[in-house]
């Protein structure tokens, strides 16, 4: 077998798992953060790992300046140079002085600070631009953006890998075989969403895992079960009864993102449709204040053609009709989101 | 390049600072970038880098005395990269190879029918690796135990001095039997941490060249 259709059976699955997040429901909270940094990244060496994370947009995001470091594909397919991240960019692991401040009774003169894995004093951290806004006033916008590794169906850490240590399984979910990586980190350059994570306690490299063990006993991953603005949605792409099928392909409102990446990422987004802008004279009009090419820039031209159906499925409730795509994106039952996966994660 | 045979002991040829190794012949190895386009089906990502092969120079020093093969390698690196503190860093490593089968190439670490042995030292391990390889993208690293490897280094003066060492018997699947009288092959690599090399992106010799080993 020749090493390009090695490769190639790396990278294919029989079917795909795949999440969307509505972006017009996700406050920022930082729910799934959390929910994946307990039960993944607690670990010696993967305290600055975020696999699920919140940044606000526009922004430098997390990792910093993911999105200008590289990676992916170019539009011919080829495969494009990409950077490593350091420790500053990639979140750090701050430190806090608690013992100093509630233990040696320093309270009034001690505060509570954090210093950086290096002892200084922080410049840069995860979601240090958390909430900055842009456009002028009264018109600033912002929204944010969670994210996760999207195991790519064009997936370049596969690729980039030296050791073939990265492989799809059946159900589509991308994994690092810890056993095999040697930790040289050409899938942290190739992965143009900055979602791979170098441990320097295990010299290996890992990221988000789909929360596989649970999915095997058909428990929603925990980023996507612990939303509590119900945003998400959970499924086999080729489930036709799944919300994921039927926002992704029936009603076309959920988008990849950065789909120019090449990846054909398996993470997908309803775009915000952001408030109404003033004008001058600070009168509301219909125009939106995100916009429209910091939207294309992030999900591509599709991004219209979504915003338009949003628009129009939403006017039909605001007049009473009934709208099946409002009523999937409403969730008034959490089970509905999650197809088959529905377990109690007990 | 040859090796003689020194009736040294085992400890003594293990010691990168042993005067013992001042007597015996040093060949100056040029090295230069690996041929990294050629890994474009491994890796497209790594056979896009340039500037590796930053280290230009080995230096080589062998013996073996009928059981035991010695040999010391040094060369120039005034970064010492032994301790990876960045998500960025990588260290310092140099690996010896020899062929498992006749006609194996180094360049491509070898082949499925002609596999390749080498023994692999990397800055701030505890020990070395024995690395059975059966071409690109497949090195296993095995523990050092495996074939009975050993290593020792320090680094002064802005130069690695690193000491590899085996039995000369190899008997297990894919480790090295060197034979005295029996010509084999050799090639080196060097990887410069602070350049960031690692897996391809190293200075390497060339292919292999022949190695006679004193009876």
């Amino acid at each position: 077998m020749s090493e390009t259709s090695s490769k190639q059976n790396l990278k294919t699955s029989a079917r795909q798992l795949a999440t969307v997040i509505d972006l017009n429901k996700c406050m920022g909270c930082q729910s799934c953060t959390v929910a994946c940094k307990n039960l993944w990244t607690q670990r010696p060496g993967t305290e600055h790992m975020r696999w699920a994370n919140v940044g606000t947009y526009p922004g430098r995001g997390y990792p910093r300046d993911w999105q200008s470091k590289g990676g992916g594909y170019d539009k011919d397919g080829n495969a494009k140079a990409g950077e490593l991240i350091n420790l500053v960019e990639a979140g750090d692991n701050f430190q806090f002085n608690h013992d100093e401040v509630f233990n040696q009774q320093k309270g009034q003169s001690a505060h509570l600070q954090p210093t950086t894995s290096k002892g200084e004093k922080p410049q840069w951290g995860y979601n240090w631009d958390e909430d900055q806004t842009s456009g002028d006033w009264p018109n600033a916008f912002f929204f944010y953006l969670p994210r996760k590794c999207n195991h790519c169906s064009n997936a370049p850490c596969i690729d980039a890998c030296s050791r073939n240590a990265i492989a799809k399984r059946e159900d589509g979910v991308v994994l690092i075989d810890q056993e095999k990586c040697t930790g040289h980190r050409h899938c942290v350059e190739a992965c143009p969403y900055g979602m791979v994570y170098y441990n320097l306690s295990t010299g290996r490299s890992e990221k988000c895992i789909e929360c596989f063990p649970r999915v095997e006993q058909s428990i929603a991953p925990a980023c996507n079960r612990q939303c509590v603005g119900r945003t998400r949605a959970y499924g086999y792409l080729d489930d036709k009864d799944s919300q994921v099928h039927k926002l992704v392909y029936d009603w076309q409102v959920a988008l990849p993102l950065h789909p120019e990446y090449g990846t054909q990422p398996n993470v997908y987004y309803v775009p915000p449709m952001s408030t109404f802008a003033y004008d001058d004279e600070g009168r509301l009009t219909d125009e939106m204040r995100i916009p429209m090419e910091v939207l294309e820039e992030y999900f591509g031209s599709a991004v219209n053609g979504a915003l338009k159906t949003l628009v129009t499925e939403r006017q039909k409730k605001k007049d009473g009709k009934s709208s099946e795509l409002m009523d999937i994106l409403i969730s008034r039952r959490w089970e509905d989101r999650f197809a088959q996966f529905t377990n109690e994660p007990v | 390049m040859k090796v003689k045979r020194h009736s040294l002991d085992a400890a003594l040829l293990l010691d990168g600072r042993a005067s013992a190794w001042s007597g015996i012949e040093e060949t100056l190895l040029p090295l230069s970038p690996s041929p990294i386009a050629l890994t474009e089906s491994v890796s497209p990502y790594m056979a896009k880098i340039t500037g590796h092969g930053k280290v230009k120079k080995i230096r080589v020093r062998m013996a073996h005395n009928g059981s035991i093969f010695s040999m010391r390698l040094s060369w120039d690196d005034p970064d010492k990269d032994n301790e990876t503190t960045d998500l960025d860093e990588f260290s310092d490593a140099v690996s010896v190879m020899f062929p498992l089968a006749k006609g194996a190439t180094a360049f491509t670490m070898g082949s499925e029918e002609k596999p390749v042995n080498a023994w692999f030292w990397k800055a701030g391990e505890p020990g070395p690796f024995d690395v059975l390889a059966e071409g690109y993208a497949t090195s296993n690293r095995r523990p050092a135990e495996t074939s009975g490897l050993r290593a020792s280094d320090y680094h002064e003066g802005g130069t690695w001095v690193v000491v590899l060492q085996r039995p000369m018997a190899g008997d297990g699947h894919g480790i090295v039997h060197i034979e005295p009288g029996v010509d084999t092959g050799i090639a080196f690599a060097v990887w410069e941490g602070s350049n960031k090399e690692r897996s391809a992106q190293k200075a390497v010799s060339g292919e292999f060249k022949r190695l006679k080993v004193d009876a």
